[in-house]
């Protein structure tokens, strides 16, 4: 569990690093992508996978919100590395492979998975994010 | 240099606009920095209207003459670094009302300095081999898969600096990825799926996702539509690479 955290927290580091977040955000964005990371993981025990990267992704909207607000930065600066850990990467790799292999059934049923996975992280980041736009209107 | 001229005050705005544009910030930064920076100038009236592609910008002065210009945006580069520069410039600009000065610090954004490839490669190495290890890879797995990831991120680099198209890249460094997990696969004892997938992670369009889904949330349809596109096309480049590797290897 520690390693699968700090591995999320690298993973959120390095991507800031590719995206060229200034240096003084670096550490503060590999947080944020290692607590959502961490949500989700708490998460996927009690649920779906779904819900589980929908909790993530709340967590980081929340925490990228509140850390830019702070830091008087553009949201962005977190959100981006931040929900990286959450990407659905892995079932859109198998998705591709039961394609490849000749078996669209299966490959219809875990694309819809990968798109439900997506799905949950926009929704996690509109709900979060409308709720401080309404809250902190200028 | 001073900016006497309303076209001198006008064109300071635009290239905010662009740079903000170029390295992705959502629509609503860019016609609000370009808004707000504009009133800053002195115009009376101030209306930007921002798409992926183009930037138009109309201001009315205070002797009521109006200026209008087009910025067409072609390149695409990552840098949220310029976004964070660009909001401080606006923000001191409210506070100051220097437009010389603000003038001064944009120019100097527009040749940003690139980040050293070796740092870049390092990062690589380190998100895709953090990858690996999230998808249940061990120790040897993660080196594996950095190396992929890192090669693939340089490789990709060089193939767009001989202008090729951000699709083209992205399918050959994929296609590369998939290679290279599988040759290792052949040579150590390692799962290939986990490194070919954590290597091609380095890959995926995390800031077209993030920044359509916040302009689809501030209504902004068109721009959430076409950077959505953006993602999923990127996407499939992915997996079109991957596949053709796996396809050609058995």
């Amino acid at each position: 569990m520690f390693s699968q955290i700090l591995a999320g927290f690298a993973a959120s580091c390095a991507f800031a690093i590719i995206y060229r977040v200034p240096w003084p955000f670096v550490p503060a964005a590999g947080l944020v992508g290692a607590g959502g990371w961490a949500v989700a993981l708490a998460a996927t025990s009690l649920t779906s996978q779904e819900a589980a990267v929908f909790m993530g992704a709340l967590a980081v909207a929340l925490a990228s919100e509140l850390w830019a607000r702070w830091a008087r930065q553009p949201v962005i600066l977190f959100l981006v590395p931040g929900i990286i850990p959450l990407v659905p990467g892995g079932s859109a790799y198998v998705t591709m492979l039961e394609f490849l292999q000749g078996n669209p059934g299966d490959g219809v049923q875990l694309l819809i998975s990968t798109l439900l996975t997506a799905g949950a992280i926009s929704f996690g980041i509109i709900i979060v994010s409308s709720f401080f736009r309404f809250f902190y209107r200028r | 240099m001073f900016l006497v001229t309303n076209e001198d005050k006008l064109t300071t705005v635009l290239l905010a606009g662009e740079l903000l544009l170029i390295n992705g910030a959502e629509i609503y930064r860019v016609e609000e920095t370009v808004e707000r920076m504009g009133r800053c100038a002195g115009f009376s009236e101030m209306e930007a209207f921002a798409t992926p592609t183009g930037l138009f910008v109309s201001a009315v002065t205070s002797e009521g003459r109006v200026l209008t210009r087009v910025r067409r945006i072609r390149q695409m580069e990552n840098n949220l670094s310029i976004i964070a520069s660009v909001n401080q410039v606006s923000r001191k600009l409210a506070a100051d009302h220097n437009l010389a000065g603000a003038a001064a610090e944009l120019e100097r954004l527009t040749s940003p300095r690139r980040l050293a490839g070796r740092v870049a490669v390092a990062a690589a190495f380190f998100g895709s081999a953090s990858f690996a290890m999230m998808f249940g890879g061990d120790w040897w797995e993660a080196v594996a898969s950095g190396g992929i990831g890192s090669v693939i991120f340089l490789g990709q680099y060089l193939l767009r600096e001989l202008r090729m198209s951000r699709f083209l890249t992205t399918v050959l460094a994929a296609l590369l990825a998939a290679v290279l997990g599988q040759a290792l696969g052949g040579l150590v004892s390692i799962r290939q799926e986990i490194v070919i997938l954590a290597g091609v992670m380095v890959l995926v369009p995390g800031l077209a996702m993030t920044t359509a889904i916040r302009d689809m949330l501030s209504g902004e349809l068109v721009s959430g539509v076409a950077r959505g596109a953006e993602a999923m096309v990127i996407a499939v480049a992915v997996a079109v690479g991957v596949a053709v590797a796996l396809g050609l290897g058995g």
